[in-house]
């Protein structure tokens, strides 16, 4: 007999490195005389999507496309270290390293362009679709690349070099206060899933995932990221497991290590919420592990919603599963299994 | 020995060596390197590629068996310029992220089309049940192929 | 290592005297053993391309499935959709679609894994093998032939399945750890033939219990000539689960295969066709 049940699971989880551990990012900007610019930093972009990221912030502070930007990124030759793609940091400490490497860029760029323009102060300069000029005087205004070649043949260069550290503290062993991570990270998910009371077996048939990113600066890969992180969390909640015997994996391979297929994963609905995180770019901050860890409760509350057995130990195999039917029977006799006495 | 493939409606006379797989000459031989291997074992899929339009898995073929069939890599889908509609709207829908699943799947994808030109949502993720990807959770891929199709039928 | 693509069966037979020779069909599972160093033939006879052994057709009352039939083509065929759904069913639960459009049926018999899905529906189906070697042919039921340690003599091809068309009904079901590229980790196959209400005949055989698939006749004995109702369905899960139990015994997998096989019968049993 099939089964259907929904769970619910709601996560938390620390992004960066934390726990005092130096936390570091670096970027360098330049502002090219075609009206481009460059960013380079060590971030790697694994597919995530941070270079894009960076793109979008770079241009977003210097009044141009993403496409205008170009990121050079992994390349311990010429872009400075920024730490390894892992710990849901990029976005937030590569991209608060980026952010103020445009922005010191950028005030140069200003304090010259307030000078050409005879103005008082920098305040009066905007950046704005590949303009730069006075605000609220259409007449003064020239194309940046123009503003920035006629610099260039006077000697000037806009180019930048910053670094942003996530402010973390050990925790007190004692007392266990302290400040391990920052920032934050929280969703919700729910999930529908379907059991099979004969095999044991589950079906997830739907999860809406709810994520506090701070602020999307690009949804759809916000949207990627919790898809990509639902489908890991199905695995991992139903039948991802490393085999270790005496310190030996014994299924490193796909056809032992199984992960879900394109018809193992349900269709995924994405909330994503977005409460600004005031020391984030833009308000940003990370999304990348913490979507995957309300997954594995909601699935397994969605289990025991279904058949009123919960499974405390991942992944919830069909094993598992049927031998807690099986017990449940044993102890319950055959209304146990039959209507769900819990709920 | 000496065989003669047809890759990417294009000849190629070469010397393999009889337990050779299609996968390594296609990449060491030929250099096209956008078929991957993620497992040389037939459970990902990275390594699909079009014989006789049918997707297959070019781990599992040695280079003799592909003597007399029409080959199709990734390369021969469409280029930077000249795109495929489902590498467009890979592209366009972020069904993209690591990208090492991705030849595969669009040549996966592509077998599909050709033969079920307005496929269902659970034809689509069936056709691509040998693809494995790690990153996207496959939501996007399937709207990218549900996106190429009606662009096709356009 | 040496490779040949011989035109004719008989040249194929002929190949595969040769010392240390094996006979290569889609190669999902021989060209992954070659590279695990698991076999180590000094020459391989790709028969994969074999018109004569790429057929589906019907001559009178016997269907005849040529050894390289793939499982794409099993799928696809709507000949077998009708007369033989067991195996139908088993060409569409097979690994993957790239799998199935290059690994044969021939295949899945020659390599011997347990866990093979066509072989509990051929044997529900009761199919017979046609053998060709040197020495000339053989056909055999393939329940016997399943009962050969080792399975194939040196230099034997497996030409082509016959399975009887007798107006039977059939269904297979198997369960996977997931709902593609599963490997069965039990696999039931049931073909029955009914008068009225009644069962006048019955075939059960089982995958990935035990060393090989296999057919049961004393569990289908208990099944013959009683009707077709609620009652013969509880019992042959039952049935099946008890089989199973007493298959396996204390093997680790045991308990729990013991009871999953009752939904596989289940669920085997509702894809007959109507
Ligand atoms: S490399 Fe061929 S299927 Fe994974
Ligand atoms: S995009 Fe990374 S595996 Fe699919």
């Amino acid at each position: 007999m099939k089964k259907r049940g929904i769970g619910l699971g709601c996560g938390w989880y620390g992004t960066g490195y934390g726990n005092g551990f130096p936390d570091v990012s670096s970027a360098f900007v330049e502002i090219h005389d075609d009206g481009s610019a460059t960013v380079s930093t060590g971030a790697v972009d694994v597919g995530q999507g941070s270079s894009t990221v960076f793109a979008q912030i770079a241009a977003e502070e210097l009044g141009l496309e993403p496409q205008d930007i170009t990121v050079i990124t992994g390349d311990t030759d010429t872009t400075p270290d920024s730490g390894t793609s892992a710990a849901t940091r990029h976005t937030y400490n590569t991209g608060n390293a980026v952010l103020k490497a445009v922005r010191e860029a950028k005030e140069r760029l200003l304090d010259h362009a307030a000078h050409e323009f005879s103005c008082t102060s920098a305040q009066g300069i905007e950046l704005k679709e590949g303009w730069i000029g006075v605000i609220g005087d259409p007449s003064r205004r020239q194309p940046l690349a123009d503003m920035v070649f006629q610099a260039r043949l006077h000697g000037e260069r806009f180019i930048s070099a910053e670094s942003s550290t996530a402010r973390t503290t050990p925790v007190d062993r004692e007392n266990g206060q302290g400040a391990p991570y920052w920032p934050y990270a929280f969703g919700a998910q729910v999930a529908e899933v379907e059991v099979d009371t004969e095999t044991g077996l589950v079906q997830v048939l739907r999860i809406i995932a709810a994520h506090d990113v701070g602020r999307a600066i690009n949804p759809t890969q916000v949207e990627g990221q919790i898809a990509g992180a639902v489908a890991q969390g199905v695995g991992y909640a139903l039948m991802e497991e490393v085999e270790l015997h005496e310190g030996v994996i014994k299924n490193p391979a796909f056809s032992s290590y199984l992960i879900p297929t394109a018809l193992d994963v349900p269709n995924i609905q994405t909330i994503i919420v977005e409460e600004e995180e005031i020391t984030g770019p833009y308000g940003a901050k990370g999304l990348g592990e913490p979507a995957m860890v309300p997954t594995l409760a909601a699935v397994v509350n969605a289990i025991y919603d279904a058949v009123g057995v919960r499974i405390t130990s991942l992944p919830a195999t069909p094993e598992k599963i049927l031998a807690a039917l099986v017990e449940k029977e044993r102890t319950f006799g055959e209304g146990g299994m039959r209507q769900n006495i819990d709920s | 020995m000496n065989i003669e493939l047809r890759v990417n409606e294009q000849d190629f006379r070469l010397v393999v060596e009889p337990d050779e797989r299609l996968l390594d000459v296609l990449r060491n031989r030929l250099g096209l390197i956008g078929t991957k291997e993620g497992c040389g074992e037939g459970e990902c899929g990275a390594c699909t590629i079009l014989m006789d339009g049918k997707a297959v898995n070019s781990c599992l073929v040695l280079a003799a068996q592909a003597v007399g069939h029409e080959l199709m890599t990734i390369e021969g889908v469409g280029d930077r310029l000249h795109p495929h509609p489902l590498q467009k709207s890979f592209v366009e829908l972020g069904a993209v992220q690591c990208g090492f699943c991705t030849p595969g799947m669009i040549l996966s994808a592509k077998a599909l089309l050709d033969r079920n030109s307005q496929p269902s949502e659970e034809e689509i993720k069936e056709a691509m049940s040998g693809n494995l990807c790690r990153c996207t959770g496959y939501d996007k891929i399937v709207k990218a192929v549900q996106r190429a199709a009606e662009e096709v039928a356009r | 290592m040496d490779y040949f693509r011989p035109r004719s069966v008989e040249e194929a037979v002929t190949l595969g005297q040769s010392p240390g020779a094996a006979f290569l069909g889609g190669g999902t599972d021989l060209v992954l053993q070659m590279r695990q160093g698991k076999v180590n033939p000094q020459c391989l006879i790709d028969v994969h391309n074999l018109a004569e052994l790429k057929e589906i057709r019907r001559n009178g009352d016997v269907l005849e499935l040529g050894s390289m039939v793939t499982f794409s083509e099993v799928s696809d065929s709507n000949l077998l959709q009708d007369s033989a759904r067991a195996l139908w069913l088993a060409g569409q639960t097979m690994g993957s679609p790239a799998i199935r459009n290059q690994a044969t049926i021939g295949g899945n018999l020659g390599n011997g894994s347990p866990a093979a899905d066509a072989i509990p529906a051929l044997l529900a189906l009761d199919a017979e093998v046609c053998l060709r070697s040197q020495a000339g042919e053989e056909v055999i039921s393939l329940a016997v032939f399943l009962e050969r340690y080792p399975l194939l003599a040196p230099g034997t091809l497996i030409w082509k399945f016959l399975v009887p068309l007798r107006g039977w009904q059939s269904g297979f079901a198997k369960l996977g750890r997931r709902r593609a590229l599963a490997i069965a980790r039990l696999s039931v196959a049931v073909a029955l033939k009914t008068e009225g209400e009644t069962v006048m005949d019955l075939r059960v055989a089982f995958g990935a219990v035990g060393k090989r698939a296999f057919l049961s006749p004393a569990l289908a004995a208990r099944f013959i000539g009683r009707e077709l109702d609620v009652h013969w369905r509880t019992e042959m899960i039952s049935g099946s689960q008890e089989l199973v139990r007493e298959t396996l015994k204390t093997r680790a997998s045991a308990p729990y295969k013991a009871v999953a096989v009752g939904g596989v019968m289940h669920q085997a049993l509702m894809l007959l066709q109507e």
